[in-house]
């Protein structure tokens, strides 16, 4: 038996098991050397998952986002050491919070400002805050009120959300902990202020045109709505639901349905593009992107070992984080059998990639489920992807 | 087939920007991948930089003086650990600075001599006594020596033993090996390059180094037609920015002339005038394990061992952090690359080199083959703006 049929088995098997549909690409040299579809785009009218599917993208909208901003970065349009009050005035006078010794959280001014760098590592201090929700942290809590005038007003744009997240303060000292979230609407914000445009254009002009990514957009435009996966909830008895409709409402064209930095769609074939560049030092097709050496930093490892704590978890085992990817620093304690310095991104709707330039492989996997089960489908897919490697 | 496109735009954008000039050459393996000339050599005289100028090099002379120190090194000229006083006897008694609690400072003899390692790797001690960049230095040490040098600096031109001789008497700010404190090494190096050599430093070199490398555009010193390929020495006037209008002036001849002149007539020792293509050629020796030409100047091994940090992680942290040096350790006389995440330096862990006060940078990238040399002259030098952009936009057009 091929051994790609083990990958075909598997993929079989997800959907045997009760994901709607997914998509799998692997690349090798620019060579496309697995190419497999599985399941249903939509479920009742029996449509399949094909080449022409499109998937919501959510966070792995980092890879571009992040790989945009190295591409500034050694254009020299910033240093890493910039403080992020040049960029945006109203993050001045940062404030964090402390826990006192009676118990008290007070907040006190940072030592020092938010960077460049703490944005581009996750390394800022701000979590994501996306609903009213009680909680009890504090630093969503400040966040919250930052962001109720907006969340009022129904809809904002991307320069709005920076501003008026700018008053709440962080939850420790600006580079000193990883915390995953609000650092990338700061990173999307920064490309608008270095390029003074809207970050699509830039996206458009720095990566989608030059790496033939036609499908790849945060707006709908031609056909591109048709041929959206659909987007299922998984129940607690295990049916799948609809429920595109509230979550897709960010990609109709219309500054009414304008909510900060909007995340991108794509198939397999178009990020695929994306992460063989990553994969071949930064050229596609002849054309150079980005820098080798840019993208090796890119992929380094910034973590100490107490923000390799605050990183790590059962599925980011054996990585540590650069500047906006994950970057494989350890095979034996992430079980995985890639190359070390193999880098790349999740998605919150189920979709992954990563790229090993060691290999010259990129792989892009998709599939668009709430829960996404990341643990289940993205491991096991990961080894039987590496497996394949000739 | 790479593409420089972008570093010409970021070097025409420095120009734009108000600074005066500046030139840049990438070689890899022996190969100049790009060269090229920005701006203007003399403004007021509209004469174009061209690969014929030259540039103050200051303490970009560095890695030229300390290479030839370490080809003594591999030729078994001293061995690292060396007392100093071999050498200059004057030093055999070294006191250094001990501060009390209630502040008081204790002079107190040291327990172990400077080594030659110290005066290699910065760690002996000694700052320098005179402006830095912008400020003057401030530092007890450095206070005692600009005291003791009082009488020398007096004259008009002193030697750099007699320098060296006075300095001698100076109690050091820690116990040698301690710490890592830019300065007086420098000189104390160059004395030695003297001793062993048996000439002037400025001479060693140009026989150790600049000749057998076709650096015919290099030296210490004034020499043929350097003097009028010479770029004007722009300096920045106090309180204007770069990019003002009328923000440039030139400072009068003879402040120059104390930094530059035929050989014999700057006090001390005297630092280098060389240009991009010069030093390129040099730098491409280091990056590919000491053969120019076919020619072998120094040991791969012995270029490994220069580039090796020497300073503990405790020295980096307090002596060698600040945002320009971030991600480096320091070897012997040049900075190597350790850590390029928080050096957000897209070159290769082992790249090495050192940066000129008057605004010249260059660095080896020995698992590259690749040198970087980059020059503009203007005080204060504004490196971190400039270096570290030209560095990561430099590294990024490799193919």
């Amino acid at each position: 038996m091929a051994i790609n049929s083990y990958l075909d088995m598997l993929l079989k098997d997800f959907i045997d098991g009760g994901l709607p549909g997914c998509a799998l690409q692997i690349t090798q040299k620019s060579k496309t050397i697995y190419e497999g579809y599985f399941g249903y785009s939509d479920i009742e009218k029996k449509i399949p998952v094909t080449n022409l599917s499109v998937f919501r993208q959510a966070s792995m909208s980092k890879i571009p986002l992040y790989t945009t901003l190295m591409i500034l970065y050694e254009r020299g349009r910033f240093l890493m050491n910039d403080p992020i009050y040049k960029y945006f005035p109203e993050w001045k006078d940062t404030r964090k919070y402390v826990k006192e010794s009676n118990g008290y959280v007070k907040a006190v001014p940072t030592e020092g400002p938010i960077t460049v760098r703490d944005i581009l590592s996750m390394k800022c201090g701000l979590p994501y805050c996306h609903s009213p929700s009680k909680t009890e942290n504090h630093t969503i809590q400040a966040m919250q009120a930052c962001m109720q005038p907006l969340w009022d007003k129904g809809h904002y744009t991307l320069r709005e959300h920076t501003a008026a997240m700018s008053q709440g303060p962080l939850a420790f000292e600006p580079g000193s902990h990883w915390i995953y979230g609000f650092a990338s609407e700061l990173s999307a914000g920064l490309i608008e202020v270095l390029c003074d445009k809207p970050i699509d254009d830039v996206f458009q002009e720095l990566l989608f045109d030059p790496l033939e990514m036609h499908d790849t957009r945060s707006h709908y435009f031609g056909d591109i709505r048709d041929r959206m996966v659909g987007l299922y909830r998984k129940t607690p008895d295990c049916k799948l639901e609809p429920c595109n409709s509230i979550l897709d409402a960010k990609h109709l064209p219309g500054p009414e349905n304008e909510a900060g930095w909007a995340r991108l769609f794509s198939t397999v074939n178009d990020f695929s593009k994306l992460m063989q560049m990553l994969a071949n030092g930064g050229v596609y097709n002849g054309v150079r992107i980005m820098g080798r050496k840019t993208i090796d930093l890119m992929r380094t490892n910034g973590l100490n070992e107490v923000q390799q704590r605050d990183f790590e978890d059962n599925y980011n085992a054996g990585y540590g984080y650069g500047y906006g990817v994950r970057t494989l620093t350890d095979r034996n304690k992430g079980n995985h059998n890639g190359s070390p310095g193999a880098f790349g991104w999740t998605g919150g709707f189920g979709t992954w990639c990563e790229a090993d330039p060691a290999e010259e492989v990129s792989i892009v996997y998709m599939h668009n489920m709430i829960p996404n089960e990341e643990v289940y489908y993205h491991l096991r897919m990961r080894n039987a992807a590496y497996g394949c490697i000739k | 087939m790479s593409d420089f496109k972008h570093l010409d735009q970021l070097l025409h954008n420095f120009v734009e920007d108000g600074l005066p000039g500046c030139s840049c050459i990438i070689a890899k393996r022996g190969e100049i991948l790009y060269e090229n000339y920005f701006g203007w050599a003399d403004i007021e005289c509209r004469k174009p930089l061209t690969r014929q100028h030259v540039f103050r090099q200051a303490s970009l002379t560095k890695i030229a003086m300390y290479t030839v120190a370490i080809m003594m090194y591999e030729q078994g000229r001293f061995l690292m650990s060396d007392p100093l006083y071999e050498y200059f006897p004057e030093w055999r008694n070294s006191t250094k600075m001990v501060c009390r609690e209630n502040g008081d400072v204790d002079i107190v003899p040291v327990e172990h001599p400077i080594t030659i390692k110290h005066i290699l790797n910065m760690t002996c001690g000694l700052p320098y006594d005179m402006i830095m960049g912008d400020s003057p230095v401030q530092h007890p040490t450095s206070h005692a020596m600009a005291k003791a040098m009082a009488p020398l600096r007096e004259k008009a031109y002193y030697t750099l033993r007699e320098q060296i001789r006075v300095i001698s008497q100076v109690p050091l700010a820690f116990e040698p090996g301690t710490r890592w404190l830019y300065g007086f090494a420098s000189e104390l190096t160059a004395g030695l390059l003297e001793v062993i050599g048996g000439k002037p430093a400025e001479q060693v070199i140009r026989d150790m180094l600049f000749e057998p490398l076709d650096m015919h555009s290099s030296a210490n010193y004034t020499f043929g037609d350097i003097q009028e390929r010479l770029v004007k020495n722009y300096h920045i006037k106090s309180g204007k920015k770069l990019g003002d209008h009328d923000a440039l002036m030139i400072p009068p001849a003879e402040r120059d002339a104390k930094f530059v002149g035929p050989l014999g007539t700057v006090p001390g020792f005297s630092r280098v005038i060389t240009n991009c293509r010069d030093y390129t050629k040099f730098m491409q020796m280091l990056a590919n394990g000491g053969v120019y030409n076919g020619r072998h100047i120094l040991g791969r091994k012995t270029i490994d061992l220069m580039r090796t940090n020497t300073l503990t992680d405790k020295m980096i942290r307090e002596d060698f952090t600040n945002s320009y040096l971030a991600g480096y350790g320091y070897g012997y006389g040049v900075r190597t690359l350790m850590d390029s995440y928080t050096g957000q330096h897209n070159g290769s862990v082992g790249a090495f080199g050192w940066t000129g006060g008057s605004g010249t940078w260059a660095e080896a990238d020995p698992s590259e083959g690749v040198s970087i040399v980059y020059m503009h002259n203007l005080q204060p030098n504004l490196e971190e703006y400039h270096h570290l952009r030209m560095r990561a936009t430099a590294y990024g057009c490799l193919e």
